[in-house]
């Protein structure tokens, strides 16, 4: 094949900027619109996703976004990597206009006990932050976080937006299980845990959302592009929550950013 | 809605058995693959046999999720007919499919039939269905009629245990369970002796060949590191399952170094989405093949992923077996793809009435009333021919 781009994109791309195909076996392709983590590139990843399902490309099969780049399977029987790379470019040459009136995204607000039995490693991440757990905590629920891709298990998010001061490595030692709904933080990102698995992120508290259900339509809470903020919680309340949400009488709170902005 | 046919009970799940069909595409986005059986092959002949005219479409057609079967990891399950007839049909592996029949009033206790892969077997009511040790391949489909009727979740019956979900309650297969299965073929059909897609083997020393492409990060590893990755023999380590294959060198003299990419901080990129087959380099540099049942997305590089047409070859490789990965060019991969596709298809117009030696046909008897005691007399007498050949182990 001759689309076969060079490796390294521009380092820092946006919705203007040109992203690379990049092959990625005889039934994909990745379209990688810049060298690393970028909330433009992440921008520009929602917007090529939103056009291809408004308007799928022959022989497409599904899209997953992540936070520079967007896969991009297609049945190879139907059509190939040459014709699904132009049919893209079609496409994103066309988001590029509307995305100059983007619709306001949404907004969750999602309640959170932080520390305690629900952040257990809220005393550790002070120390190793230098701040009080109080801190870390006004420094997490601060400004909104946004949700860059789901990935690891069924409606898990990736959130960027984490204050600088509480960009950490991941544990050394991963938990065996982490439990449903913790909120937790790692190489500057936040993520939230739908059900119980193992994980090596920082636990910070626990949110009673639940953020999967099979049966629910959409199954996932959360999409990319949606903005969330945590409103702290007590662990109480949290508890009582978590029932409430089980028997179906509670969905966290929605809004658009727009409506949050008047508030 | 489809109709049930058939009830199932299974008395021993085999190891790892599960319902899968072919999956469940447009969700990965949420994090969901697209799942389903890992030997597409496989299920597609299989259920065209069991399930009749609509399960012929289907597998021509192969738009997921088709009907769905029993996936069978290494050892199979026993399963009992509780009410309804129905075919079942083996595919993908080398074993038998057993049946043994209930006492009925033609006196058939203790009778027994077996099945070679891709031929139909008609069991009825008390016959209890088995699946042996698997030789050949750590995977096999058996099909069961029309398909099993798990409810349809998030568009596919495919289970997908990491999330809890499809199949039987999102697990596998467990003593007790009650499988409803849709109608199906009327009668045992099979695929035509010969007809039947070819079958990749391993070379003379078993070594398997699989073909590979180029994937998101193959600019990461150096051209000769890429070339090393074709060149080692690689073998299958204990960590096989449906999210995927470790692989480690397979060399009995020093192990080669651990392939690397050109910049030693590229063994952690910025996760992106993974599709089936892909090779993915973790920090160890042992070669880890993705499968159906793994995370949607991945934070180490995948330089190379494996050809469409070789992704039902991962679901035969077991803990032990040896391999070798070809490097190929989009077009040659496609045409693969192609001429794989050209002989299912051709094996899918080569479905044929399946004959059962030495088993009367008890519903064309049933159907033409004629259960009396000739019919009987005449299953008697068709075991004592059975007893009077010579056993064929006695010969050679």
């Amino acid at each position: 094949m001759d689309q076969t781009p060079p490796y390294e994109g521009a380092p820092d791309a946006s919705l203007s900027q040109e992203p690379v195909y990049l092959p990625c076996g005889d039934a994909a392709v990745t379209v990688q619109f810049a060298s690393w983590r970028d909330p433009a590139a992440n921008v520009a990843v929602t917007a090529l996703d939103d056009a291809l399902a408004w308007d799928p490309v022959p022989g497409f099969l599904e899209a997953a976004p992540s936070f520079r780049s967007l896969l991009v399977r297609y049945d190879p029987l139907e059509t190939d990597a040459a014709t699904v790379v132009e049919a893209l470019e079609d496409l994103r040459l066309g988001a590029l206009e509307t995305a100059l009136a983007p619709t306001p995204p949404r907004l969750w607000r999602l309640p959170v006990a932080y520390g305690g039995a629900e952040g257990a490693d809220l005393p550790e991440v002070a120390a190793e932050t230098g701040l009080t757990e109080r801190e870390v905590v006004a420094r997490h629920r601060g400004a909104p976080h946004r949700v860059a891709m789901l990935g690891f298990l069924p409606g898990a998010p990736y959130l960027e937006g984490l204050d600088a001061a509480l960009d950490l490595p991941r544990r050394a030692t991963p938990r065996q299980a982490t439990p449903a709904g913790s909120v937790a933080i790692a190489a500057g990102l936040t993520v939230i845990y739908p059900v119980e698995s193992p994980g090596g992120w920082r636990l910070l508290g626990r949110t009673p959302a639940r953020l999967f259900e099979v049966d629910a339509a959409p199954p996932a809470l959360l999409a990319p592009g949606d903005l969330v903020r945590f409103e702290p919680a007590s662990a109480d309340e949290v508890a009582s929550l978590v029932e409430r949400a089980a028997r179906g009488e509670w969905r966290p709170p929605l809004e658009t950013a727009l409506e949050a902005s008047r508030q | 809605m489809s109709e049930i046919g058939a009830v199932l009970e299974v008395m021993d799940p085999g190891l790892a058995t599960s319902v899968q069909d072919l999956g469940r595409p447009g969700r990965l986005r949420i994090g969901v693959p697209q799942g389903g059986a890992l030997d597409r092959t496989a299920l597609r002949l299989a259920t065209a046999i069991t399930g009749g005219a609509a399960a012929k479409a289907a597998a021509l057609s192969a738009a997921p999720p088709g009907p769905a079967a029993l996936e069978i990891r290494y050892l199979g399950p026993r399963l009992r007919v509780v009410e309804g007839a129905l075919t079942a049909a083996l595919a993908g592996a080398d074993a038998l499919l057993h049946v043994d029949r209930a006492e009925t009033a033609l006196g058939r206790q203790g009778d027994s039939a077996e099945a070679t892969p891709l031929t139909g077997l008609r069991v009825h009511p008390g016959d209890v269905l088995r699946v042996g040790a698997l030789r050949g391949s750590a995977t096999a489909i058996l099909a069961l009629g029309g398909g099993v009727l798990t409810p349809l979740t998030l568009g596919a019956r495919a289970t997908f245990a990491r999330g809890g979900f499809g199949g039987v309650e999102g697990r596998l297969l467990q003593a007790g369970d009650r499988l409803e299965i849709a109608v199906g073929a009327s009668s045992a059909q099979r695929i035509a002796a010969g007809a039947g897609p070819p079958r990749a083997m391993p070379d003379a020393k078993g070594v398997w060949t699989l073909r590979l492409v180029d994937g998101p990060q193959a600019a990461l590893f150096d051209a000769s590191e890429r070339a090393r990755l074709c060149a080692t023999v690689w073998a299958v380590t204990r960590q096989a399952d449906r999210m995927g294959l470790r692989l480690e060198p397979a060399a009995d003299g020093a192990p080669p170094a651990p392939l690397s990419p050109l910049d030693p901080t590229d063994v952690d990129i910025v996760s992106d989405g993974a599709p089936e087959g892909a090779v993915q380099i973790p920090g160890d540099g042992r070669p880890i093949l993705l499968l159906a049942d793994r995370g949607a997305t991945g934070g180490y590089p995948k330089p190379a992923v494996v050809a469409s047409v070789d992704i039902p070859l991962l679901a035969r490789l077991q803990p032990g077996d040896r391999l070798r990965f070809h490097h190929v060019s989009l077009d040659a991969a496609r045409a693969a793809l192609f001429a794989a596709e050209r002989a299912l298809r051709g094996a899918l117009g080569h479905i044929e009435p399946a004959g059962e030696p030495g088993v009367i046909d008890v519903e064309k008897l049933w159907s033409a009333n004629l259960i009396t005691a000739h019919a009987a007399a005449d299953t008697d007498l068709h075991r004592e021919d059975a007893d009077q050949k010579p056993p064929e182990t006695s010969e050679g």
